[in-house]
């Protein structure tokens, strides 16, 4: 303890702890930047505004660890007295040095305080009883405080101080005003504004000339902001210091600015006479805190005006720039260019400067574009385009060097780096984070959406650039596919009614421009994905199917990046809504149930972030966010999944009833199961609320053979809102599906009934499900041929003539008791000789679930669109690598295996 | 159950069983199983019995039985109650005893019967009050009777208790595969039966005889009956039960082949790293270093087999499924000869309609 305090008295601080250490260092650095400034700015009166700012904030560390000794003394706990005397004694230390520069005398608060605490100790130290009652701990911190104190005045040569402080002591509670504080300030801005005049004058002549100065400069005009960062840490107390600080400073300004006002008009005249010598109209400019002003002696050349662009866009990207400020000064020079007519090479370059400005506002790439901001990025993008299609000797291109670039010399064409394009394709990006995070149920997200619009022509427009100046080879091939790419992702999702051909047409052509342009897969893959999927919803099944084989993107679409998986779901899933318009019940559910099975359905779509966050870090939830799909581009999730169930229950009802009495079911879908059960479970059914229990209904109505009811149950007014309308051709969909329904229940009526019949009339038949004889008897003779029914037809007496061959249960039972017992002596060798290699490598398709089930399918079925499907096991596992739920998934598989 | 139970030898060899017995067992179940309180219920029909043992020709006189009270099915599920209940229920079979002591029928608890269908109703629970039973007195059984067989005409009541390896692991409640396998326990002899002698009366046994003789009681009118073959349903009852068994064996061995797996890959890695670590001591003991200890590895956990009680659970599926196959073995055998019998007798009548038995043979098997 000594040690340390012998430390605290020397004059150099290095041996103290580390964390004085730190305060020391910050303080030393702040003073340090400030005699860097000083160095720069030169004019003395900064120094001293600089200063007492600092004196302030010791003060108010001073006070705010007095405030807590004040604490600790009222509550007896003299360990916290002891370590906030502690910390009062190092953070005066500190203060010293401040105080002695400024001639400060030490504050007389800082003496009370000591003497208040050198009255309590005293007290407690006389005091017998109250000594007896301390804590054992504070007993202990008692005799040390009182040692140090004594020793800290002594060492301090604050006896005196104390001993006048004594003679005439504040009364008790008293405290320093704060106006004290309010007063210094109140000198400042007197001094500053008194000064100010030169220092423009100053700076005006030699800004110029060096752009260190500069950025010195600029500095200097943040320091504020930057000293209220250095010390966020201080206590609030400050922090309402700052504030009022600064509203004073605001009315400060404003009676500068009414000074300005009168310079300006002056200026103004000055300018009426003296044509060429405007440089002084820009010195109003300056005392914006801006940069951009040029010397009054010199002409605005090309020169002058690209050294100035450089001046200003080397404060890009640094941390002192403020970045509104930088759009700004961008926005000056372009206007000074216009003026002064330097051509388009400079305003081109300048625009481009500001664009990409403006896309800096936002310093986080996740964070999104302000609305406003954005619109202004898309007005000032759309004039450059407009700018660059109206002429064409300027030539914009990121294949220039920047030596290369040629701004000034009007006689050639006019060279400048960058791309325009890449601009477009920026603003497209941040336009969808701007979606993205918009309240998709507000009215601000249709606000918004009509940005889209504007979008849809600017990407437009640019396509028109891309095409008038192709051949000029400024373009890199990649940019040129990358706006095809928008155009085509800004159409593919939207259904048009009228005008169909044409954007069938404009569809083709920029695909087909994808096609032949993009030299890596990856766009052409996303263009033929869009190509399908627009297909789908323009009900060309199909083109639509015929494309995505072609593409055996199935097998392919496991080793793309995410987002394409992405849009390969969503494709998929159009199709497969496609499909269920058309009446292709097996493909549609094929095509739905690679989504709807997971159970996360719109993860999968990217419409929904996952709900299970478990180990997912803030960044993986981060991009997952990034990724989701703007809401006027969703697919209803609830309407995929009642068609689906629909197919479901098409395929499955039927089959249920085919093989009743199989004890190990092949599922065609497991959710519809899920479903089935579910509502099995329930101990009271009520009348059906949302489209799932509908269905469900219908389904059990359907394994009854009551058609009629199915039909009610799946075409009503509620499900007419909640699905049916949401179809183009609603009636047609509609009449479909209950023809589908008649067909099925037939079948299922025939296999669950059969063996009530021996005979059925087939009139009968007919009448029963409203089919026409014909359709009966050709559904009646697939099944035979098929060998789903045992039966013949009878052609003379028009019968379905039942045979008997069924087994009967006991057999059924005794059945599957072999088949159980099988697996039985199976699982039985297996304890005798364990398969060492269970988790082994077991060849590509073993632990996919529903491979077998998806063969017997195919083998089954109409080979359906995805018959061609070789990749498909790696698929599952692969996607839902960016749902983190991949390894689940795939270890589910093995269990029901190991069942 | 402590371990501290001692376990005795039991030293009786066969049964006797009092006619009365036979009967009010009998009534009991029937008379239940005709009311479906069972099904309701959904536990069986149980029953205390008495008797006396005689060491000296190891012989278990079983003279007397009365019916414990059903559990009720609790309501609400208060645990207070269940309690209260279980002890009315135990008051109520004090009672009885006394009554009967009073009354001078032997009130000796000699063990407890319950009536399964095709006697395979061996459960966790079973087993559990019969270690009870058979820690109170060693000499103790339970009788298990089958409504079913005696409905169709054969009385079946087997008695079993626990073997002495099985009580030995039942009080230690732990049937981990080791221990099974050490105590050499099979499903075949986890229990013993006992065979039972049913004692009558003189005058009936005198009744019987003489009905025996007398021809006209055989009657030929009965005779038909002995070829009905409604056994199908009981057949069908018993395959389900069966696969229900198969289905619990299934799990378990999937289980204990997961377990075996594990448990082999553990004793791998337990050895080859107290190997490493011998090597290493060894070669410490050689430079004078402190030994590295051991207890980490032994830290190590063992695999658990996931099942509940161990292999127990395996055993009783497979003695049910035993007894089941036994049941459908006796009755299709029996079935089958019947329709040989039946066909023979038909073809002798009329010669045409063999077709109709031919199909009638399928529809039963």
């Amino acid at each position: 303890m000594s040690r340390f305090f012998r430390a605290k008295g020397d004059s150099d601080s290095e041996t103290e702890s580390s964390e004085d250490e730190v305060e020391d260092q910050k303080v030393n650095k702040s003073a340090k930047f400030r005699d860097d400034l000083d160095f720069m700015a030169g004019p003395e009166d900064d120094v001293k505004r600089v200063v007492r700012a600092q004196k302030d904030k010791k003060f108010d560390e001073l006070k705010s660890i007095i405030k807590q000794n004040r604490d600790a003394k009222s509550n007896k706990d003299l360990n916290r007295l002891l370590n906030g005397f502690d910390s009062l004694a190092k953070a005066f230390k500190s203060s010293k040095n401040v105080f002695q520069q400024q001639n400060v005398t030490i504050p007389r608060f800082y003496i009370r305080s000591l003497v208040e605490v050198e009255d309590y100790v005293n007290n407690l130290w006389e005091d017998k009883e109250a000594k007896a009652a301390l804590s054992k701990n504070n007993a202990k911190a008692l005799p040390v405080i009182r040692q140090r104190l004594k020793k800290y005045v002594k060492d301090e040569d604050l006896g005196k101080l104390i001993a006048d402080y004594r003679a005439s002591p504040d009364e008790d509670g008293y405290e320093t005003p704060e106006d004290e504080d309010d007063d210094d300030f109140e000198e400042i801005p007197e001094a500053k504004t008194e000064k100010s005049p030169g220092k423009q004058a100053d700076k005006a002549a030699d800004s110029d000339s060096d752009s260190d100065s500069d950025d010195g400069d600029s500095s200097n005009w943040s320091s504020e902001p930057d000293t209220n960062s250095s010390d966020d840490e201080d206590s609030v107390t400050k922090m309402e210091q700052l504030r009022r600080y600064f509203l004073k400073k605001e009315f400060r300004e404003d009676s500068k600015d009414d000074k300005k006002g009168d310079k300006r008009k002056r200026v103004i005249k000055v300018k009426e006479v003296v044509e060429d010598d405007d440089d002084d109209s820009w010195t109003p400019v300056s005392r914006e805190k801006s940069v951009v002003h040029f010397d009054p002696k010199e002409e605005v050349t090309h020169d002058v005006m690209i050294k100035k662009l450089n001046e200003v866009m080397s404060a890009r990207g640094k941390r002192t720039t403020d970045r509104n400020q930088h759009v700004a000064n961008l926005q000056k020079l372009l206007e000074v260019s216009e003026e002064k007519n330097l051509g388009l090479g400079i305003n081109v370059k300048i625009s481009f400067c500001i664009i990409s400005a403006l896309f800096e506002l936002n310093a986080k790439i996740s964070d999104f574009m302000e609305y406003e901001t954005f619109m202004k990025t898309l007005q000032t993008v759309n004039r450059l385009l407009d700018l660059l299609i109206e002429t064409d000797k300027v030539k914009l291109s990121v294949t220039y060097a920047e030596e290369d670039e040629n701004l000034k010399d009007d006689t050639q064409e006019y060279r400048i780096q960058g791309s325009i394009l890449i601009a477009v394709q920026r603003l497209d990006g941040e336009l969808a984070k701007i979606l993205q995070n918009a309240d998709c149920h507000s009215n601000d997200y249709i606000e918004k959406l009509k940005a889209e619009k504007d979008m849809c022509q600017l990407i437009e427009k640019a396509e028109g650039y891309v095409e008038l100046r192709g051949h000029l080879k400024i373009f890199d091939e990649h940019e040129v596919c990358k706006v095809y790419m928008m155009r085509i992702e800004h159409t593919y999702y939207k259904y048009q009614d009228q005008n169909e051909k044409e954007v069938g047409k404009t569809m083709d052509y920029l695909c087909n421009k994808i096609y032949s342009l993009d030299k890596e897969k990856r766009l052409r893959q996303r263009a033929m994905l869009c190509h399908v999927y627009w297909l789908a919803v323009h009900d060309q099944w199909h083109r639509a199917r015929d494309l995505l084989l072609m593409s055996h993107m199935q097998a392919i679409v496991d080793h793309s990046d995410v987002d394409t998986q992405i849009l390969y779901n969503r494709t998929i899933c159009q199709l497969g809504l496609c499909a269920f318009r058309h009446g292709f019940i097996r493909e549609a559910h094929q095509g739905l149930s690679e989504i709807q099975n997971t159970q996360r359905a719109k993860e999968l779509l990217a419409q929904a972030v996952g709900t299970r966050q478990h180990e997912k870090t803030a960044e993986q939830e981060k991009i997952d966010r990034s990724r989701q799909v703007p809401y006027h581009m969703h697919i209803n999730v609830e309407l995929m999944e009642c068609v689906y169930l629909i197919c479901s229950m098409l395929l499955e009802i039927p089959h249920m009833a085919s093989c009743e009495f199989e004890m190990r079911r092949r599922m065609l879908s497991r959710s519809f199961h899920y479903q089935l059960k579910q509502s099995e479970k329930a101990s009271l059914t009520g009348p059906p609320e949302n489209t799932r229990e509908h269905v469900v209904a219908a389904s059990k109505a359907m394994l009854n053979g009551d058609w009629k009811k199915c039909k009610d149950y799946i075409v009503n007014d509620k499900m007419n809102q909640k699905v049916w309308n949401l179809f183009h051709n609603a009636e047609t969909v509609k009449g479909m599906v209950v023809r589908r329904i008649q067909e099925e229940s037939l079948r299922t009526y025939l296999l669950t009934f059969s063996t009530v019949y021996t005979t059925v009339n087939l009139k009968k038949l007919a009448d029963l499900f409203e089919l026409s004889k014909k359709d009966v008897h050709s559904i009646i003779s697939k099944m035979i041929i098929q060998e789903e029914l045992s039966a013949t037809l009878d052609e003379p007496t028009d019968c379905l003539i039942m045979h008997r061959v069924e087994p009967s249960r006991l057999q059924m039972l005794a059945l599957n008791l072999s088949d159980k017992l099988q697996t039985l002596a199976e699982n039985n060798e297996q304890i005798l000789e364990p398969r060492t290699g269970r988790g082994g490598y077991q060849g590509p398709g073993s632990w996919f679930p529903g491979r077998n089930e998806r063969q017997g399918d195919k083998q089954k079925g109409s080979g359906g669109f995805q018959g061609e499907r070789r990749g498909g096991q790696g698929q599952d596992g692969k996607r839902g690598n960016w749902g983190s739920q991949g390894g689940q998934q795939r270890r589910h598989p093995q269990k029901q295996r190991a069942f | 159950m402590s371990s501290a139970v001692t376990i005795t030898a039991p030293s009786v060899k066969h049964i006797l069983l009092d006619s009365l017995v036979v009967i009010k067992i009998v009534k009991h179940v029937d008379s239940e199983l005709h009311a479906g309180i069972s099904e309701v219920s959904g536990d069986a029909c149980a029953g205390v019995l008495t008797g006396l043992v005689f060491l000296d020709d190891s012989r278990l006189e079983i003279t007397n039985c009365f019916p414990t009270v059903r559990n009720e099915p609790v309501i609400d599920d208060d645990a207070n109650a269940a309690q209260q209940y279980e002890e009315q229920k135990q008051q109520e079979m004090l009672d009885m005893l006394r009554k009967f002591r009073t009354m001078n029928i032997d009130y000796e608890i000699v063990g407890f019967y319950q009536s399964h269908q095709f006697g395979a109703g061996f459960s966790h629970d079973l087993v559990e009050s019969m270690f009870d039973y058979q820690a109170m007195g060693p000499e103790n059984v339970v009788l298990i009777y089958d409504p079913i067989k005696t409905r169709q005409g054969q009385l079946s009541l087997r008695a079993w208790r626990l073997s002495t390896a099985a009580l030995d692991l039942a009080s230690k409640n732990d049937w981990r595969p080791e221990l099974v396998k050490a105590a050499g326990l099979t499903y075949q002899n986890m229990f013993e039966e006992l065979p039972i002698i049913i004692k009558s009366s003189y005058l009936n046994n005198v009744l019987m005889s003489e009905l025996a003789l007398s021809k006209s009681y055989s009657s030929d009118k009965y005779s038909t009956r002995h070829f009905d073959l409604g056994s199908k349903k009981s057949l069908e009852k018993s395959v389900r039960a069966m696969m229900a068994n198969v289905d619990e064996l299934n799990k378990s061995i999937q289980s204990l082949t997961k377990y075996t797996i594990d448990k082999q890959r553990h004793d791998n890695m337990v050895f080859s790293l107290t190997q490493k670590r011998q090597q290493e001591n060894e070669s410490r003991q050689a430079r004078g270093d402190p030994l590295l200890p051991m207890d980490d590895i032994k830290r190590i956990k063992a695999p658990q087999l996931q099942t509940r009680n161990g292999l127990l659970d395996e055993l009783l599926a497979s003695f049910d499924t035993n007894a089941l196959a036994d049941f459908s073995k006796t009755v299709t055998s029996e079935n089958i000869t019947k329709l040989f019998i039946a066909e023979a007798v038909a073809e002798d009548k009329v010669m045409g309609t063999k077709d109709r038995t031919l199909s009638s043979v399928s529809s039963t098997r």
